[in-house]
């Protein structure tokens, strides 16, 4: 069941019904069983999976602060148990396919086949949730939750269960326990915060993505036709992503839940720095606290912080996908975090804001080209292309509509962000608040393309 | 609950104040791909109908058919349509202008397959919802939701807004006929263009919808009970596969031996002399260029002929 579908639509709105109907402890019974439902949707059976590491993780927590003498004992079986669960599933074909490739060059006989599974519809994204809880009880930010029923929530709870926000427990746990009352004025920032993800989802990725996976999936194409579908590419990403996000957020607030921002205008960045600390935040905090700051982060000598840096990347690619296009994606940006902090011990003159959101864009870009293409190699011939063939373009009327759109996106993604509109829309009277709703509302209507598309993240 | 109230009220009557707006616009558009060319054959009152996907619209030349059969024509094929857009076309006009004499139908081996791109494109349609039942029956088999989402006037004109603004503003050409002929001829025997090729992958092996099968019978019913002679055709390939035409031929026998009175031209087979393998006739692998499609609409509208001799002169009709 996809957010952009009538399915959820009524879904949601009995669920939302029900939600006030009840008394508020009836209420995570009744989040629980819907996001229960909602998982099953995909692919049933994995449900257990999901059980098995919400249990293994529950009692993790409860035994790491009753039992503090063995507390490292149970983060390690914590964490390798949902490591495991998530090596199983998502990369041992990799490892596989890999290990067989190199048994051929050196004429071995490798015996071991591929599994002939399909990975659990947002299996990084749950798994890193519930081993932040873990984490979080073993350094004592955060008490064990008690209750199997919160903690499950807490690792389920259907807005944000397949695709994040990856939220941590200091900032979710407890907003389970609050009560909280039907409120209008916060319902309708909540759906006009949802119609915003879908505007961004439906109008401009799935506008978008009509081109881009026209040009990318047929090989045959122009250096100028692949230039713009890469363009166009970077546009559709960020929109499905937060699009997504932005509906997480929006829907939860319905329920009076606050998710953390995911995106923060990333493609205004003017450094690479500062572009990984408005894209993706639940991740990249998740990376900052977990991996690279007990790495040594950067209190360490200038070259065992070039290799935090290229760590904390190279496990981020490997994270969105088990092919080293994602390795790859990951290892250009650790560089031009490495390069960058080089630049800057350096001192050269700064350029002035623009040009160096131009640049930091140019870099992003070219990333992409990794992130999107199927091979290593396919990556690289759209690169030579665009830089050496120069025929015509391939024209589709959708180029119009998707520069359109994604204009009209980027403009009110600034807006959003300079007026600081979806924390405090109360700022804005009821009329333009209702005002910008309707407009979101009739540019779905009008602009949606009705294809019913998946999100790209839920595939990782 | 009064704010509630208030906002559905509001959100229904700026439905109805944008659709009706975009519905007017539409009415004047007579050009363009998402609905302009329905607007323009619906002002004409002809005496054939072409229907069907681009191999109608670029393969029939509508003079030539006057010329040949003494008829007045208008060939309403449509890129990246097929049988589902042939009968939308075929019952939102004959509400207008009543039955045609004669209506040549395209077929190819997927016409009668479920095909969810087809179902897709079906929403060309989707400004006439209000106007016809057969429009209805077909939207309502893109999916289970889709006569409630049509209850919005608006979404009626999903992704249709920027090209109705344009085409708004062109003037109707009279002189047009629906036929638009494609220069130029084929550089290599390989070019199948992608659509084409992903219909027919899509679609092979399965048997023929029943849907689809039913929406004909009420075409070819209609034809029978008003004296239109219906004739299926299907166009001819630069090259031929001989199993895949042979299980075609069988499969389109069985179908039609519940039509007597629907006759079936088979262009690929019957005047394979004439193209088969014929690079200047053609612009790809199944579209003929501009040459090519008037030379096929002579034997087309020829044999047509020899057809309706068999049974009643041409000019009776």
């Amino acid at each position: 069941m996809l957010f952009n579908s009538f399915d959820f639509l009524l879904f949601f709105a009995a669920v939302t019904a029900a939600y006030f109907a009840l008394p508020h402890r009836f209420r995570w019974v009744l989040l629980l069983a819907a996001s229960c439902v909602f998982y099953m949707t995909f692919i049933p059976k994995y449900i257990l999976i999901l059980a098995f590491a919400i249990t293994v993780d529950y009692v993790a927590g409860v035994r790491i602060e009753d039992d503090p003498a063995r507390r490292e004992l149970y983060l390690w079986m914590s964490v390798a148990t949902v490591c495991a669960v998530l090596f199983f599933f998502k990369y041992f074909n990799f490892f596989n396919a890999n290990a067989a490739a190199l048994a051929k060059a050196i004429h071995w006989n490798y015996p071991i086949r591929d599994l002939q599974i399909i990975l659990p519809i947002g299996l990084s994204f749950h798994t890193f949730q519930s081993l932040s809880y873990v984490i979080e009880v073993y350094r004592g930010k955060q008490k064990a939750e008690r209750h199997f029923g919160y903690y499950a929530l807490y690792v389920m709870y259907f807005p944000q269960l397949v695709a994040g926000p990856i939220e941590r427990p200091q900032n979710l746990l407890h907003q389970f326990h609050a009560p909280q009352r039907f409120d209008w004025s916060r319902v309708q920032d909540g759906l006009s915060l949802t119609l915003w993800g879908l505007f961004k989802k439906v109008v401009v990725a799935d506008c978008l993505s009509i081109y881009v996976d026209a040009v990318y999936d047929s090989g045959h194409h122009t250096g100028t036709t692949l230039l713009l579908a890469t363009y166009f590419f970077a546009f559709q990403i960020y929109c499905d992503f937060s699009g997504y996000s932005d509906m997480a957020r929006g829907l939860s607030r319905v329920y009076g839940i606050e998710l953390m921002k995911n995106f923060e205008t990333p493609y205004f960045a003017a450094s690479i720095g500062e572009f990984w600390a408005r894209w993706h935040i639940s991740l990249s905090t998740w990376f900052k606290d977990y991996v690279y700051i007990p790495l040594g982060g950067n209190r360490v000598a200038p070259l065992r912080h070039a290799f935090n840096l290229m760590v904390v990347f190279l496990v981020s690619g490997f994270w969105h996908g088990a092919n080293w296009t994602f390795v790859i994606w990951g290892a250009l940006h650790g560089a031009y975090l490495i390069g960058e902090r080089a630049l800057g011990a350096l001192r050269l003159p700064a350029l002035g804001r623009w040009p160096r959101r131009i640049v930091t864009f140019h870099l992003v870009l070219l990333a992409w080209v990794f992130f999107r293409a199927k091979t290593v190699g396919a990556a690289f011939d759209i690169l030579r292309k665009i830089l050496l063939d120069h025929g015509p373009l391939f024209w589709d009327v959708i180029i119009v509509q998707g520069v359109l759109v994604s204009a009209a996106a980027l403009a009110l993604d600034a807006f959003h962000r300079r007026t600081d509109y979806w924390s405090r829309p109360a700022r804005f009277g009821p009329t333009f608040r209702a005002a910008h709703m309707f407009c979101l509302l009739f540019a779905v209507v009008l602009f949606g393309v009705d294809s019913g598309a998946q999100f790209i993240y839920f595939q990782f | 609950m009064r704010k509630l109230a208030l906002f559905v009220a509001l959100l229904v009557a700026a439905d109805q104040v944008v659709g009706r707006g975009l519905d007017a616009l539409y009415r004047r558009c007579t050009t363009g791909e998402t609905g302009g060319l329905i607007n323009d054959v619906l002002r004409r009152q002809v005496d054939v109908l072409v229907l069907g996907s681009s191999r109608a619209q670029h393969h029939v030349v509508p003079r030539i058919l006057k010329r040949k059969l003494g008829l007045s024509a208008y060939n309403a094929g449509l890129d990246g349509q097929d049988l589902l857009y042939a009968v939308m076309l075929f019952d939102v006009w004959t509400a207008k202008h009543g039955a045609p004499k004669l209506v040549l139908l395209q077929v190819d081996p997927w016409s009668f397959r479920r095909s969810a791109t087809e179902l897709q494109r079906a929403d060309i349609f989707a400004p006439f919802v209000s106007r016809s039942a057969e429009v209805r029956a077909v939207l309502a088999l893109r999916g289970r939701y889709e006569p409630l989402k049509l209850l919005s006037y608006s979404y009626r004109f999903n992704g249709k807004v920027l090209a109705i603004l344009k085409n708004a503003l062109v003037r109707p050409n009279d002189a047009f006929d629906g036929y638009e002929g494609i220069p130029g001829a084929m550089t290599s025997g390989a070019d199948v263009p992608a659509s084409e090729d992903a219909m027919e992958l899509a679609t092979r092996g399965q048997p023929p919808w029943d849907r689809k099968l039913a929406l004909f019978g009420q075409l070819a019913a209609y034809c029978r009970q008003n004296g239109t002679r219906l004739i299926l055709f299907h166009s001819p390939r630069y090259s031929t596969d001989a199993p895949r035409l042979r299980a075609w031929d069988e499969e389109l026998a069985a179908l039609l031996k519940g039509y007597p009175d629907v006759d079936y031209i088979d262009g690929e087979t019957q005047f394979a002399r004439a193209f088969t393998g014929k690079s200047e006739l053609f612009h790809d692998a199944t579209h003929l260029n501009a040459r090519g499609a008037e030379l096929f609409t002579s034997l087309l509208a020829g044999e047509v002929a020899a057809r309706l001799k068999k049974t009643r002169s041409v000019s009776s009709l």
